[in-house]
């Protein structure tokens, strides 16, 4: 097991060294890479499961005190974490697959020449961070590769290097990073008063600082998560190359936010009530001011990134209910990261499909998609269904968990109202879109277009379609483990 | 068995044999009130024996055509079976209120399939203003026979007859056998209701293609309304006493019918032809001013 | 085997058969036959599991398929007698439909088939398990299932315009119908202890709400009273089902017309019969949804009159018959109290019209896809005297058309006859239903209007078609058969009505809501030759001898018949007589369009046009149903400039940053003085500082 682990966690960052030196090839090598890591995960969920293993080394001898003695490194494998590992590998190798032939000059889109290096460094470079964070067994090791989240973030945003995507890389290095400096600020609070870093350290803080240091964590959580007020540099980070909005800006990067605050609620400590409010609030505030952008954006993109805003605030409200006391919210927030992360992701996909084949992402030139691109328009369908919670694909499921939640916390009937009404618009807007793009007589930019993409690209969509399906089959298994 | 088929066979010679007879009766009446001979009473049975024999003209092949006539004859005879007539009707074993209503629009609708099946434009003029006039009628009768049901706490024929509500006067029952003797007029296409048919404005509408047998049996059936409809109102909403000999309760009956058809006829003289809208503005109002305070007297327990 | 597994084996059936279909849908020939073997062995399968489970009058079930012991919710197919009633008619019009999908569908030669048959064969494995589930959740999950997968089918013509926006407006409104359900199953399984999903905990919890929570239960109730009635297309939240039926392919349109508005019904049986306990609220409740039922009756088939498109006559005339169930259901509730023998007649009434709608009109709506087919037409201001060609068609139209309209003999007439008589005599307590019953009757005579129209304008009158195209006859025999098998079954149930009452009656029972349900023969007799009631006592309140009375008519129209030939009357054919005036060819001068139609091309000028019809009648009705035109919401600008964090946080502060850091350079000024001046004042402050700390 514990070589596996390793491996899992090494391989990634040695493939982005291959990757960023070799002269040709990069792409084979991620993607053989990226099939390794997400075997391993698999084996490595597979291994753990059912139980909680915490394998642990090295320590820093300059931290005096209590933490002298106990090591600060290393791996903590829970259902939760390898639920978040399984989404960030299986989506990365989706993505992997998918970049080979979406990076090409062929891309009517925008034509890529050169960069590969680059490129794939950065993507296998997050892919190890995120494996890092996912698996880590203390807050201290889980910022340090939540900061190099944010700096691959940074780099892959701004990766065609035109002035815009600069622009934008910029923005989301600023806020997620000045977010993270709370995360900073509280790890200096935990070690100072609680004199440690493990999750349940929180518990050990007097209850006005406890309160602080979540506080700053939340505002990380919510930088990260690109939650209102820090909302704003989701949407521009949309000038990102497709597949990393697809990987690091819907499944991936932005929920290590929300996975930080899932994994604070899950470990034994009393969060306090106006803790868990903050929570909530912010997180339906979030929802709706998603939900209304909706229908102002023409860019797909920056659709699906509203949504995406949107749902993170879902796994948010569900793991405040479950901090008011409901346990079925919180297992139902940790399925929605996984199954939102799949479904999303292949909307991602999508998008990237129809900007490859036909030149434009915006609505308002789209039509009429579905007899040139049967498959996409199939897996945009199910994606947009998927994520908008119609059963029986994957989100239902886990919306519905929060919503059952939201009825065992008292006035959660509020909450659960108001859950239901954005559900049934935002199902409404993206059905909205899918018929405009897809059915319909075809417009010009339609007509013109290729047909469904090439092999790599469609049989990542059709992976996302089946996991839009399958999430929750091996999801619910993970998630019905956690307590809070 | 044999009273039965015997009480049928009565029941049919007196509401459809004797419904030309009827007609001929009202013509008679009118004439006398226009101050002319007019022709003989049994002049409707000599109509319909010369229509038997002349040439039968089809504008179409379609089979709706042909069968409409019978259709209609047929469920007028079936309805004749579920009248009563001062008593229970002879066919009372096989159908209540609701079938008698039913199997009476039966023979509007072969009347209307069979306008239709012309492809006339009078016809279709005509059918859709049959369709009308019976949207309009129908309300004001199946209320008064509401109100007669939920009196007697029964919806046959069997039961209502046998019930004190027929015989003994209430003001619900008063007010339910106008509503129903407002009705009659249009129901039996006379003046000022005769708007479907409206032999000056669209020629027999629905007849406008008929000639020889087909017209024959449609002109039967429209007598046999006369009969019918009259018989219903008379022995449900006229309380007569029961004589106790079934006969002579028929023929009370019939008697009382004399009077309310010589009622109808006069109506049918004096009046001039309403419009469609009027009319179903008028039994609009009839529906809501007199049969539903026929209902809720009756619903109080007047 | 039991007959649940059987069924589900049958659902199993149809999963792969759409898979095949989809595989094969390129052979646009071949796919339809392929699928139709798969939805015929699916077919048999769940009918006889049905049929066995009426026979036994026992509940089956597999067992638990799939668990979430997280939520208390599992997989289970189970098959009362409600539900295996209901697995008959699915299974019948599972059979129908693929079989006349396979000739019906070579209409849409631009349209690939991928989008048809699986969709279909999914929707159909959706319907029965909809109907199986025993919990709640998953009852919602296969409900979902299902409108998805019809969703799909009504905008199968993907170019449409109309399609697309009728396809939007059905998912968006049933979406949202369904997340009202789910918050209601949801705030139940709260309430259950411990939390479940089943429907057995549903109903122990409902029943506890009752005496501890009633607002709340009122407010669930109402919520799944709206969720099903959206389904099932009752007025005002049907509003969606008069656009979506007409552009679905008619043979899906048949489907949707045989199950799906059908499970409407079923759920609401299921959450007022079943789970609410018999009291105060089955009273309330059952005034509610009479009163729902009749708008309905009244405004969707008043509202079908004015209509000349072939389908979306049906489609109004379907919110209007389930306008007459919901009455009865209401009836049978209010009733439910104070007289159980006269509710469990309503609902056998409610139940049998159910099981009649599902008959006649998936007939109608094939009826109409003949013509679409043969004429590419469904205004019905075009279409005329099609009797000649397509006259199995025209019979089985007519047949439907009938039954719908609830004339003697046919089924239609059955199911009404019980409605009348239990909301004329049955609640006098409450004189609503008298009223109730009335219109109900007189809005029976209207769909009776709508349906005379129907015939009249596209099978009556002169034959619209050229001579190549009449001489093709009438549609091909997969077409044919169906019509024909569901016509005979509207004949059938109209002349046997025990036959069907027998097995309803069984379904009704199982559901639990009377502790003793009073016998069949003592509800409508015990004469197979029709049905006798007697609602209070003894004595009769009610008689309908079907087979006697059309005996009587069919002997008196031959009577009539023979009547007329007596005098030996010669046949001539003629040409129509339009009053004198001369009529050149194919022209007639005569033309009766009301002034709104379109205008009437020549070849028809001669006819007519069936917009015509009624006009005095649909005049003094046309406000009856007013088109909503919705609000534009403004966009809420202030909000979202509210919410633009760029705009008012994070640009002022990157400028208040610039512009302090500009500030702050200008100390550098490169002037030495200066630097000593800082210095000077440095050293200062510095001393003051240890000075006051040294204090």
């Amino acid at each position: 097991m514990e070589p596996l682990v390793v491996t899992l966690l090494v391989l990634p960052f040695i493939g982005a060294l291959v990757c960023g030196v070799l002269p040709r090839g990069a792409k084979l090598v991620a993607a053989l890479v990226s099939a390794a890591v997400g075997g391993l995960a698999i084996g490595v969920a597979w291994g753990a499961y059912p139980g909680h293993w915490a394998i642990l080394y090295g320590r820093l001898p300059w931290l005096p005190g209590s933490l002298g003695e106990t090591p600060l490194f290393g791996f903590l494998i829970d259902p939760l974490s390898s639920l978040m590992v399984l989404l960030v590998t299986v989506v990365g190798f989706m993505v992997v697959l998918y970049s080979g032939e979406y990076l090409s000059a062929k891309n009517a889109e925008h034509a890529y020449r050169g960069g590969d290096n680059r490129y794939y460094f950065w993507l296998l470079f997050f892919l190890g961070s995120m494996v890092g964070l996912a698996f880590s067994p203390n807050l201290l090791q889980m910022f340090i590769f939540w900061e190099m989240t944010t700096l691959s973030s940074w780099a892959l945003i701004s990766h065609t290097h035109t002035n815009v995507a600069q622009r934008a890389g910029m923005k989301a290095l600023v806020l997620t990073h000045v977010g993270g400096l709370g995360f900073l600020i509280a790890l200096c609070l935990l070690f100072v008063f609680a004199g440690g870093f493990g999750f349940e350290s929180l518990g050990r803080l007097g209850a006005g600082m406890r309160g602080a240091a979540f506080i700053l964590m939340l505002v990380a959580a919510w930088a990260k998560s690109a939650q209102v007020p820090f909302h704003t540099w989701l949407p521009d980070a949309m000038e990102a190359p497709t597949p990393i909005s697809a990987y690091l800006h819907a499944a991936a990067m932005v929920k290590a936010g929300v996975y930080l605050v899932a994994r604070l609620l899950t470990s034994a400590w009393e969060v306090p009530l106006y803790a868990a409010l903050v929570v909530a609030i912010m997180a339906i505030v979030t929802i709706f001011m998603a939900i209304v952008s909706y229908f102002r954006q023409d860019d797909l993109k920056r659709l699906l990134a509203y949504s995406t805003i949107a749902h993170l605030g879902y796994v948010l409200v569900g793991c405040a209910l479950g901090a008011l006391g409901s346990r079925v919210a919180t297992q139902g927030a940790i399925l929605h990261i996984l199954c939102h992360g799949v479904a999303k992701g292949t909307l991602f996909l999508c998008v990237g499909a129809i900007a490859y084949g036909a030149g434009t992402r915006r609505i308002s030139q789209l039509s009429g998609l579905a007899s040139k691109m049967p498959l996409v328009a199939t897996a945009f369908i199910v994606g947009a269904i998927a994520v908008t919670g119609m059963p029986p694909f994957s989100t239902f499921w886990s919306k519905f968990l929060i919503f059952s939640g939201a009825l065992e916390v008292s006035n959660g009937a509020i909450v659960l109202v108001l859950l239901a009404a954005e559900s049934v618009i935002s199902f409404a807007w993206f059905m909205v879109v899918a018929q405009k793009v897809f059915l319909g007589t075809p417009s010009p930019a339609a007509a013109g277009a290729a047909g469904d993409p090439p092999p790599g690209m469609s049989m990542a969509l059709v992976i996302g379609v089946i996991l839009c399906v399958a999430a929750p089959v091996f999801g619910v298994p993970l998630v019905k483990l956690i307590t809070p | 068995m044999a009273r039965a088929i015997l009480e049928i066979v009565l029941s049919l010679v007196i509401l459809i044999g004797l419904a030309p007879l009827a007609e001929g009766l009202l013509r008679k009446l009118k004439a006398i009130i226009h101050s002319r001979q007019g022709p003989p009473i049994i002049q409707p049975y000599l109509d319909i024996a010369k229509l038997l024999v002349k040439e039968d003209l089809a504008p179409t092949e379609s089979w709706m055509w042909r069968v409409a006539p019978a259709l209609c004859l047929g469920a007028t005879i079936v309805v004749a079976m579920l009248t009563p007539i001062g008593g229970p009707p002879a066919f009372a074993f096989g159908g209540d209120i609701i079938v008698f209503i039913y199997f009476a629009s039966l023979a509007a609708v072969a009347i209307i399939l069979g306008a239709f099946a012309s492809g006339n434009p009078y016809a279709y003029v005509g059918g859709s203003r049959e369709m009308m006039m019976m949207l309009s009628v129908e309300p004001v009768m199946t209320i008064a026979l509401a109100v007669a049901a939920i009196k007697a706490q029964t919806l046959t024929f069997d039961g209502l007859m046998a019930s004190p509500v027929t015989s003994t006067p209430s003001i619900s029952m008063v007010v339910a056998g106008v509503a129903f003797l407002l009705a009659l007029q249009a129901q039996l296409g006379k003046l000022p209701f005769d708007i479907a048919e409206a032999d000056q404005e669209i020629m027999e509408g629905p007849f406008i293609e008929r000639s020889g047998p087909g017209f024959a049996l449609f002109r039967w059936a429209m007598h046999a309304r006369l009969m019918i409809f009259s018989a219903v109102l008379v022995s449900v909403f006229v309380p007569l006493p029961n004589l106790g000999i079934p006969v002579l309760n028929m023929v009370l009956t019939l008697a009382v019918m004399g009077v309310v058809l010589a009622l109808v006829g006069v109506v049918d003289v004096v009046n001039p032809r309403l419009r469609i809208d009027q009319s179903m503005a008028y039994y609009a109002r009839v529906v809501v001013f007199v049969s539903v305070l026929a209902l809720a007297l009756a619903i109080v327990g007047h | 085997m039991n007959p649940a597994q059987v069924v589900l084996i049958g659902s199993a059936i149809l999963v792969v058969g759409a898979a095949a279909a989809a595989l094969s849908s390129r052979w646009r020939s071949a796919v339809g036959a392929l699928s139709f073997v798969f939805a015929l062995a699916a077919s048999v399968l769940v009918f006889s599991a049905g049929l066995s489970v009426l026979l036994a009058n026992r509940a089956v079930t597999t067992g638990t398929l799939v668990d979430l012991p997280m939520v208390g919710a599992s997989l289970t197919f189970r098959i009362d007698q409600l539900s295996a009633l209901f697995l008959l008619v699915i299974s019948l019009v599972l059979a129908l439909t693929s079989l006349y999908s396979i000739s019906y569908i070579t209409r849409y030669r631009d349209q690939h088939l991928s989008r048809y048959y699986p969709l279909l064969m999914l929707f159909f494995a959706g319907v029965i398990g909809v109907v199986c589930m025993a919990d709640w959740l998953f009852f919602l999950v296969f409900w979902e299932f299902m409108t998805i997968c019809s969703y799909f089918l009504v905008v199968f013509e993907k170019e449409n315009p109309v399609s697309l926006r009728a396809g939007l407006k059905y998912i968006i409104v049933t979406h949202a119908a369904t997340a009202l359900m789910l918050i209601a199953i949801i705030a139940v399984w709260q309430n259950a202890q411990p939390h479940s999903f089943s429907f057995a905990a549903a109903k122990q919890a409902v029943g506890e709400l009752a005496v501890a929570k009633p607002a709340l239960l009122h407010a669930l109730l109402a919520l799944w009273f709206i969720a099903f009635s959206t389904k099932a297309g009752v007025l005002p939240f049907g509003d969606w089902l008069p656009d979506a039926y007409p552009a679905a392919p008619s043979s899906a349109a048949a489907a949707f017309a045989g199950t799906m508005t059908n499970l409407g019904v079923y759920g609401i049986l299921r959450v007022f019969l079943e789970l609410l306990p018999v009291s105060g609220f089955s009273t309330a409740w059952g005034i509610v949804i009479a009163v729902f039922g009749v708008g309905s009756i009244f405004v969707g088939t008043i509202t079908a009159l004015a209509q000349d498109d072939s389908k979306r006559i049906l489609a109004f005339q379907m919110i209007g018959q389930m306008g007459y169930v919901l009455l009865a259901i209401g009836t049978g509730l209010y009733l439910l109290p104070v007289q159980p023998a006269i509710a469990m007649l309503a609902f056998m009434a409610a139940v049998f019209h159910v099981i009649n709608g599902a008959c006649y009109k998936p007939l109608l709506f094939f009826n109409a896809g003949s013509l679409l087919l043969r004429t590419g037409q469904r205004n019905l201001n075009r279409m005329s005297g099609l009797w000649a060609v397509l006259p199995l068609t025209a019979i089985t139209a007519l047949v439907a058309s009938l039954s719908i309209a609830g004339m003697p003999p046919f089924n239609g007439f059955v199911s009404k006859w019980l409605i009348y008589h239990v909301t004329i005599l049955g609640a006098p307590q409450l004189p609503i239903f008298v009223l109730f019953g009335i219109v109900a009757l007189f809005v029976s005579l209207v769909t009776l209007a709508a349906f005379l129209k129907f015939l009249g304008a596209a099978f009556l009158g002169e034959n619209m078609l050229p001579e190549e195209q009449a001489k093709v006859g009438d549609v091909p025999l997969a077409m044919q058969l169906p019509q024909v098998v569901l016509a005979c079954v509207c004949v059938g149930f109209g002349l046997l009505p025990m036959l069907p009452l027998t097995g309803i009656h069984r379904a009704v029972s199982a559901l639990g809501a009377l502790e003793s349900a009073p016998s069949l023969a003592g509800l409508v007799g015990s004469s197979w030759a029709g049905l006798e009631l007697s609602l209070f006592g003894e004595q009769s309140t009610g008689i309908w001898l079907p087979v006697a009375g059309m005996v009587a008519l069919v002997l008196a129209s031959l009577l009539a018949y023979g009547f007329s030939r007596l005098g030996a009357a010669k046949r001539r054919s003629v040409a129509v007589w339009h009053c004198g005036a001369l009529v050149d060819g194919e022209r007639a001068r005569y033309l009766v369009v009301e002034p709104k139609t379109e205008p009437a091309t020549a070849e028809f000028e001669s006819r007519y046009q069936a917009h015509g019809l009624y006009g005095a009648f649909k005049e003094a009705f046309q406000s009856i149903y007013p088109t909503v035109k919705l609000p534009r919401v403004p966009y809420p600008r202030t909000l979202m400039s509210a919410f633009d964090a760029d705009n008012w946080l994070f640009q002022p502060m990157l400028r208040a940053g610039d512009w302090l850091t500009q500030r702050f350079s200008r100390t550098h000024s490169g002037v030495p003085q200066q630097y000593l001046i800082w210095q000077l004042v440095g050293l200062a402050v510095v001393l003051v500082a240890i000075a006051l700390w040294a204090r």
